[in-house]
Order: structure tokens, then sequence, then C-alpha cells
């Protein structure tokens, strides 16, 4: 059955947008904007400092490695230059043992005792030897 | 509708109750056992891990480096960690890191069922390598390596120390605590397994204090001066060992103290039992002779001897409680000087015989024997000495031949160096200071006041009546040529199960130079000397080269008036 007449129609009806999403997202960008700000503010001196650190470390590590080398020197230097090895070395170092007629002293009134000089010994008087025809 | 409120409010209370306990018990955890709760939880959680700091260094005054450690890095291995289908790949990576071939790692794998070192003793920079490995089950550890670089100069006197880092004799024992610092203790985050997986998660919990340096009195120079000088006197008279102390009597800084045979403290296993022992301050010996300066000194504070004196020693011999003492010869009349100087047993036991017995042992005592110097060492000897109670009808004589009594090399530099100080006793040191890593004095070690132990007149006459001992007695071999030197000899008979061993002798030769202002007490005393056993021939040559050559190296003025 058909009836005529009134039939409902909603054509006249205007779609009710909501226009206030361009402030929403606007307050959504400048909120995320903030926080971003904020962040970076607070995380990239952070960021430096750990940055820092791990410098430091490796630094230090590398500061820990050359102390160790240096003192490995210095145990070696020390080994070189041992009484012992150096009196076992002595011609080849061109030294020669100390004698105690050779020392200069120091008194306590600061003079300078110097060895008394060991007499030349006479040289042996030449043989001359003669001739025999 | 009736509602039966009985039973809601017993449902209500038991409700109640049942909260009240849970609050009540939340209430005792959380409060009242909160601490044993929490450390019950980083119990679980975390674990303390314990990194040595480094070990301090030995140094002598004249700053030469006798011990110091190299820091070092072992790496382990952990195969039950490893998947065994990446064996081939980590022993690939490990080879040319530790040094070894991939099979022999990979062997090294197969026998060990969980942890063990791969290798020790590699250089700390081989820990970046195995950081950049990232394998689990591989890793390195901190370690440390002693060296002593002057191999066994001075070794006993240094000591060493076990593969556990603890000083096992000498220096190295005594300052163990010292020199080994304290550890710091980190706490270590742990997963479930109770592995840490990484060591970001350090938390300090107590820091540690690397270990102080010992900055010791030894003379570098004239220790290997006297060690050179021990090992000559060995090889020509053929003894078992020798010993031989320096001290400067003003404060007992001992300059060198040697002990042959000797051992390096970096290669033990190469050394022999016997020379791990330090005999300046671990062997007692009869000093013979050398102890009869002591009864002279005994004889002149009790007012029994007079310096001018004549002792009759003449007859050859003295009988004391039915038993006749030989001398060396019939001397006859001898001022108190020459019964030194001849070292006439009949005239040092007549002597003891008129000192009291109490007086007697005052003075030995106070001279320091039987009981220890207090050096700086482990495992020092008092050496043997009874006192008058338990002494014989005998005892006197035997003390005035220096027997019946028995001292180290040390004591008896340090009596001679109370005689050379002017009757001050100085107890006998080996440590000036501990040095921080900086090389700051943490603890300077000062001289303790010197105990007056004779009359400064009785130690002048004593001096003086001991260097007649080197210019005309038995220590003429013990001279220096432009310096007033004074000792005195002693040949004893080494004990055995009860007797005196013919053939085996200790010789000794105690001294102090330059005379009249002593600044070196030097004492050898050499064991079992084979070609000749008098000390005169043995002992007293030893004192006169090694004197001379400190001499030399101290740069000490000559006495005037001394022979050249």
């Amino acid at each position: 059955m058909k009836v005529g007449g009134y039939r409902p129609r909603n054509n006249w009806l205007r779609r009710q947008l909501d226009t206030r999403w361009r402030r929403w997202l606007s307050l959504c960008f400048a909120g995320a904007a903030l926080v971003s700000v904020l962040m970076a503010a607070f995380i990239a001196p952070r960021q430096a400092t750990l940055r820092m650190r791990y410098e430091i470390a490796q630094v230090s590590r590398a500061v820990d490695l050359l102390e160790g080398e240096q003192r490995g020197f210095v145990l070696e230097r020390e080994m070189l230059t041992s009484p012992a090895v150096l009196a076992a070395d002595l011609d080849a170092l061109g030294l020669a043992p100390l004698e105690l007629g050779r020392m200069a002293h120091l008194t306590s009134a600061g003079e300078l005792v110097l060895p008394a000089p060991k007499p030349t010994p006479t040289p042996a008087r030449p043989r001359i030897q003669r001739r025999v025809h | 509708m009736i509602v039966n409120t009985t039973r809601l409010r017993w449902i209500a209370w038991a409700l109640s109750a049942w909260a009240l306990v849970v609050a009540l018990r939340l209430v005792q955890i959380q409060v009242i056992e909160h601490k044993a709760w929490e450390s019950g939880s980083a119990r679980q959680r975390e674990h303390p891990l314990e990194v040595e700091e480094p070990r301090g260094d030995i140094v002598t005054r004249d700053g030469r480096l006798l011990a110091g450690s190299l820091e070092r890095v072992a790496v382990y291995a952990n195969p039950r960690k490893i998947p065994r289908d990446a064996w081939g790949t980590v022993a690939a990576g490990l080879a040319p890191i530790v040094g070894m071939p991939p099979a022999t790692i990979r062997a090294q794998f197969r026998d060990h069922d969980g942890f063990f070192y791969l290798a020790k003793d590699l250089d700390p920079q081989v820990t970046d390598a195995i950081v950049m490995l990232q394998q689990r089950g591989v890793g390195t550890i901190q370690t440390e390596r002693r060296v002593y670089p002057h191999g066994s100069l001075a070794g006993p006197v240094v000591g060493y120390i076990n593969a556990e880092g603890n000083g096992q004799a000498g220096l190295e024992a005594f300052y163990d605590r010292t020199l080994r610092g304290v550890p710091s203790v980190y706490r270590v985050l742990r997963d479930g397994k109770k592995t840490s997986p990484t060591l970001i998660d350090l938390r300090l919990e107590s820091e540690g204090r690397p270990g102080q340096s010992l900055a010791v009195t030894l003379d570098c120079r004239i220790q290997e001066v006297v060690e050179q000088e021990l090992a000559r006197t060995i090889a020509e008279t053929g003894a078992k060992g020798a010993s031989a102390v320096v001290i400067d009597p003003s404060d007992g800084e001992v300059l060198a103290m040697a002990s042959l045979p000797s051992y390096d403290p970096g290669h033990l296993g190469q050394s022999a039992p016997e020379g791990r022992r330090n005999r300046a301050v671990e062997d007692a010996l009869e000093p013979g002779s050398t102890f009869k300066p002591i009864i002279v000194a005994a004889a002149m504070t009790a007012g029994v001897l007079g310096p001018a004196e004549l002792v009759d020693c003449s007859g050859g011999g003295v009988v004391i409680a039915n038993v006749f003492i030989h001398d060396h010869a019939h001397y006859g009349l001898l001022p108190v000087r020459e019964v030194l100087a001849k070292s006439s047993n009949t005239g040092a036991i007549r002597i003891a015989y008129r000192i009291g017995p109490s007086q007697l042992d005052d003075t030995i005592r106070q001279l320091g024997f039987g009981q220890p110097t207090r050096v700086e060492l482990p495992a020092e000897t008092r050496g043997i000495y009874r006192g008058p109670q338990s002494w014989s009808a005998l005892s006197r004589a035997g003390l005035a031949l220096g027997q019946e009594i028995s001292a180290t090399p040390l004591q008896v530099a340090q009596a001679y160096a109370a005689i050379a100080n002017g009757g001050l006793l100085v107890h006998p040191r080996l440590v000036l200071e501990t040095r921080d890593r900086s090389g700051r004095s943490v603890t300077p070690y000062r001289a303790q006041p010197g105990v007056r132990v004779l009359s400064a007149e009785v130690a002048a006459r004593l001096a003086s009546m001991l260097e007649a001992v080197v210019e005309e007695g038995t220590g003429k071999a013990a001279e220096v040529p432009g310096y007033r030197v004074a000792g005195k000899t002693g040949t004893a008979q080494r004990a055995s199960s009860g007797n005196y061993s013919a053939g085996r002798h200790v010789a000794w030769f105690a001294g102090f130079l330059p005379m009249p202002d002593p600044s070196l007490v030097i004492v050898v005393c050499v064991d079992e000397p084979v070609s000749s056993y008098w000390a005169a021939d043995v002992a007293a040559p030893a004192f006169g080269r090694i004197a001379t050559r400190t001499v030399m190296l101290l740069g000490l003025e000559p006495t005037s008036g001394a022979r050249a």
C-alpha cells in the first residue's frame, strides 16, 4: 500500500561539523612541540654528559694502558741498570772499577782532598846491546 | 524479608580480622623487617665483586725498585656456556688473541667441563679484543705479576708472594697488608641464572685503597757489594753459606743484609730450599770470640777491670771446674787491649770469672742477646741464651769463648753498633717510610732514641781496644787503607747433637769504621768454610773488602793518621 502525502526527508538537515578540530590539533602539536623542547632541553645535556663519560672512560682506559706500559719500561730499565748487570758489562760500557787510592774526598770543612799521585815508575834503562862484530 | 544480620556481622568481623592480619604482616615486612628483606632481595639480584688494588712497590733508599707489579690479564672460558657448534668459530676468534692454534683451543674446550683459564699473564690490551668477540662463556680477569728487577739481590730480605698474591717471606710477608692495600668492592646485578650479562650495572660499595710502597733502608749499591764479596768468599773457601749485615750505628738503619745462597723471588722454583732462608736473622750461631768484647764490657761496667790492668794469660790455658781449657799460646801477663787483640781464651775466661753472674747476665741481655732485634722481618730468631739460673760451673768460661750462647749476625751487629754508638743501643730497622701511589710519604718511621746500655767511657775504651785487634791483632786482614777500623774476629765450632764438631766451623768478623766516629757497622759470618776455618783468614778479608768498597761508595772521608 502506498501512502501518499508527507514523507519525512532529512535533506534539510545541515551536517554539523565540529570545527574545533583545528584548535585541538594545534593544541596537540603545540603540546608535542613543548614536550619535545622540554625533553630536548633535558636530554641533550644528559646525552652530552653521557657521551663525555664514555669518552672519559675510553681515555682513562688508554691512560691506564699507557701507564701499564710505562711501568713495564720502568721495570725493564731497572733490570738493565741493575748493579749486577752493569758489573757484568763493565768492559763493554767502557767503565772501570774504582780504586780506593783514586778517590777524591770532600772534607767536612769543605776542602777537596785529591788522591796522592802515584809515583811514576822509573823507566827502565834502555839496554844497549853491544854490537859484536 | 527477614535478614540474618548476625551472620553478616560475623562475616564482616572475619573479613576485618583478615584485613588486619594482612595489614599487620605488611607493616612487619615493610617497616619492621624492611632492612632484612631489602638485603635479601639485593643478595638475590646482586653479588659482590672484589677488585684487587695494585700491590705497592719496594724501593731502596737510593731509589732502586726491588719489587714492583705489572697489570696482566687472564683469559678464561667455560665450554658449557658456548654452543658446541660454535666452538670452531670461537676458537678461531680466540686464537690470535691468546696466541694459541685454534685446534689447541678446541681441544681445551673438549677437555674441560666448566670454567678454566685458557691463558694467563697476557697484555691488558687483549681485554678489548675479548669484549669485541661478544661471546658468552669467554672473558677476562685482571691479574697482577710481581716483578723483581734485580733478581736475587736482597732476595731473602724482599721475600716473595704466592700465586694468590699473599706475602710468604721477607718484607713481602711482614708488610703484606700495607703492600696489598684494600680491594674495592662493587655490587653487580645478575640475572635469574645468576650470571652477570654485563658489567655496566656496577655499583661501588666500598672504595679500595691501592697498596702503599715501602721505602727501605737498604742501599742497592752496598747490597750488591756485600753479595759479591760474600759470593767470592764462598767460592774461595768452599763455605756452605755466608751472611753479612751493614748497619748505621747512629739510627740502626740496615744498609745491606745479605744471605747466601740466595734466591730470585721471581723464579722461586729454581732455588734450593737451603737458600730460601735469611741467615742474617734466622740462623742463630755461636759467636765465638766476637763475644769476648761483651765480656770485657761487662767487666768494665761492673768495675772489676781497669783499662790498663794486666790479665794473667800464662800457662797456655786455664783450669775451670777440673776442665783444662786451652789457649792459642802462652801469653803471660797481657793488658786487656792485648787480650782482645790476641783473642786470648785464658784472659777472657779470667775476666769473665771476675764478674758476678747477674752483672754479666745484665750486660748480655742489655746488648740484645737472647731476644729478637725487632727488625721488620718474619721468622726472626731470638737466638739461644739461658740466664744464670741454668748456668753450670763452666758456663762463664763458655760465654767468654762465645759458647753456650747463639746469636744471629744481626744481633751481633746490634751489640757492636751499641759500642760504636757510644753505648747507646738502637734497634736495627729496614723501613724508612711507606708511600702512596704518587710517591708521597704516608707513614715515616722515625728511629727510636737509643737506650744507654754501656757508659760512654766504657764504649770508647772498648772501641779503642777493638781498633788494636785490626791494627796489630787477629783482624789485620780487615784493614781499610786510609781508615781506622775496629773489630773482632771469632772462630766457633759448630755444635751438632750435643757436641762440637771438629771439622765444622763458623768464621765471624764484627767491626766498625771509620774510627773515632763510626758510621758503619759490618758483621760477616761464614758458615763451614773448608779451605781455612780461621776467621782471620776467611771473615776478616771479606770484611776488609766490603768495608773498602762501601767507604768508596759512600764517599767517607779518610781518617787522619790512619795507615794508607
